[in-house]
């Protein structure tokens, strides 16, 4: 089932100057779906319209041209957001609140019937560390605690999407580790999530998939795997290779090369050539500690697709 | 439903928050409480401090609630635009009006909760105000004048235009000054100075300027003329007004309409 939706999205900003109408293309024609169950992660350096294309979504700003859906629905429907929890990155709590009473508000404002309202909130207060301040007025608490509270509003009506915007923002490691467990939790649980963050390690390390957006257009889609895939790359790691292991192996026709950090880098055609270089450093009585396939981490993916895209920014 | 009363319960609970409404409630107190040590009616007079008012006690009781109600007017819608300026901004700023237009409640619902809220507030300081007073004077007099109260609904209708205007210019300019000082100016001022012109009628001799203050008399609301009726309905006096009551109901209604639909209009069709 197809939880998000959006065909041709567009979106042009105009402002007024003085020498007349200056316009600014955030989205020039986004095409991306998000599937029930998945957690879907939207990148792109800054200006590269992730907040607008999460705006449109969810109903806070208008697309100029092409349009979007929420379970189906066109996102100019309220009813679109019925079961849809957002947490925005900048996001601010009325200051006169206590915590408690910002997650009454705001199950009231989802439609959270009265009934099980209290019990919901004291158990998300309490996942969130947040339960002893629950009496304390938003406006004394610190930036992570304000985004734990942020994260547990989002959550408070049990949504079936979640959209996230820098959830783990102001938050010390720990908090982060807790929001990343509770993310593969809801997901699950069935729950849809989008994300939206700079962190790409922890992008990396909860979503299934990931969209790059640059200068509004989508530049790279795919599984973190296939993306951060370099081929039949392995990484083996040896006890005390002897010196010049590298040239005799390469003597053989084998494709090896060093990484640098005292691993080998082995690029073979299949795993029958892997076991074959396995084989022959057994029989040359050399230890090995591991083997993995080599993959390139998510930050050198982004930058490689952004520096190829030629930088940021809407334009 | 829950969702529009949430919006209601949490405009009054900001305006509760807020310093100036605050000190408007504690001011209310105040001025209860100086009634209540300063007015006493013995034998066939009423005393202010011992110092007996001259007229039969009921006659000098309308006329000193009469006094009381235009002081409130003047000074009530003041501080009252005051209060309630930076409702329509706040709500629009940055991090509060995406958390506020993810829900599943169309901006229409939005705007309409918010806007009673914010009635709520006004309702709640000008009630708390005029009940008070009323007691007082019911109690230290024992007369008990119905008629006094007909400033509650009078003046609610008067802030309704008002409201609706700062609630139009603050989801245009999204500016708690602009708000305010429109606020003031504009219905305020603007609809003193129109019917200044209207019932002195100085303008009749130049036709086009003569219909271009008439225009705007029956645009503006009818501050003023509500103000006069209300003093003529608790003094059991006529209305001193060329204008027929109804009209002047009517057109502050229309202005509030006008105001809270174009309002209405442009938060629906903005985008954040």
């Amino acid at each position: 089932m197809r939880v998000i939706e959006t065909a041709d999205l567009r979106k042009t900003f105009r402002s007024f100057e003085f020498f007349g109408v200056k316009r600014v293309e955030a989205l020039g024609g986004v095409n991306l779906s998000v599937d029930k169950g998945e957690i879907f992660g939207l990148l792109g350096p800054n200006g590269a319209g992730k907040t607008t294309l999460v705006k449109i979504l969810l109903g806070i700003c208008y697309s100029s041209r092409g349009g979007a859906k929420l379970f189906g629905h066109s996102v100019r429907r309220a009813a679109s957001r019925a079961s849809v929890g957002y947490l925005p990155e900048n996001h601010k709590y009325p200051t006169f609140l206590k915590g408690q009473q910002v997650m009454r508000y705001y199950a009231a404002l989802s439609g959270m019937p009265l009934y099980g309202r209290r019990k919901r909130i004291d158990e998300l207060l309490k996942l969130m560390r947040m339960k002893e301040w629950a009496g304390t007025r938003m406006g004394k608490y610190s930036k992570g605690m304000q985004q734990r509270v942020g994260m547990a509003v989002a959550m408070v009506a049990d949504p079936e999407l979640l959209v996230l915007d820098e959830p783990t923002d102001g938050v010390d490691p720990i908090g982060r580790k807790e929001i990343r467990d509770i993310l593969l939790e809801l997901k699950a649980q069935g729950k849809t999530i989008f994300l939206n963050s700079h962190l790409l390690s922890e992008v990396e390390l909860v979503c299934d998939r990931i969209a790059i957006l640059n200068k509004g257009k989508v530049v790279t889609e795919g599984s973190v795997d296939a993306l951060t895939d370099v081929g039949n790359t392995f990484a083996l790691e040896l006890e005390e290779p002897p010196p010049g292991l590298l040239e005799m192996l390469q003597s053989k026709g084998i494709a090896v090369r060093g990484d640098g950090n005292g691993e080998l880098l082995v690029d073979v055609p299949d795993l029958a050539e892997l076991n074959a270089v396995i084989d022959y450093l057994r029989s040359q009585s050399i230890l090995i500690r591991s083997i993995r396939r080599k993959r390139i981490s998510l930050e050198d993916m982004f930058i490689d697709v952004i520096g190829k895209e030629g930088g940021a920014g809407v334009r | 439903m829950s969702r529009f009363v949430a919006i209601i319960g949490n405009t009054f609970r900001e305006g509760l928050a807020k310093k100036t409404i605050v000190t408007i409630l504690v001011l209310n107190v105040i001025i209860i409480g100086f009634f209540l040590l300063a007015l006493n009616i013995g034998g066939n007079a009423l005393f202010l401090f011992g110092h007996e008012l001259s007229g039969l006690p009921d006659e000098v009781l309308r006329r000193f609630e009469a006094a009381v109600t235009a002081f409130f007017y003047q000074v009530s819608i003041f501080i009252g635009i005051f209060a309630i300026a930076s409702f329509f901004p706040t709500m629009q700023e940055k991090g509060t009006v995406d958390l506020i237009l993810s829900r599943p409640m169309s901006r229409f619902n939005i705007f309409t909760a918010k806007f009673i809220g914010c009635m709520l507030v006004v309702f709640v300081v000008m009630a708390s105000l005029v009940l008070g007073t009323w007691w007082v004077f019911w109690v230290k007099t024992g007369m008990a004048h119905i008629e006094y109260l007909s400033t509650i609904p009078i003046f609610l209708l008067i802030f309704l235009a008002f409201m609706a205007f700062i609630a139009m210019v603050g989801i245009i300019t999204r500016s708690t000054t602009l708000s305010a000082v429109l606020g003031i100016f504009i219905p305020f001022v603007f609809s003193m100075i129109f019917f200044a012109l209207h019932e002195s009628g100085i303008l009749l001799g130049d036709k086009f300027w003569h219909s271009i203050f008439e225009f705007l008399y029956w645009v503006f609301p009818k501050t003023p003329e509500m103000t006069a009726m209300n003093i003529s309905i608790i003094a059991l006096e006529p209305l001193e007004s060329s204008t027929d009551p109804a009209l002047i109901i009517w057109s502050t209604l229309g202005f509030a309409a006008f105001c809270y639909a174009a309002g209405a209009v442009i938060f629906q069709k903005r985008s954040y």
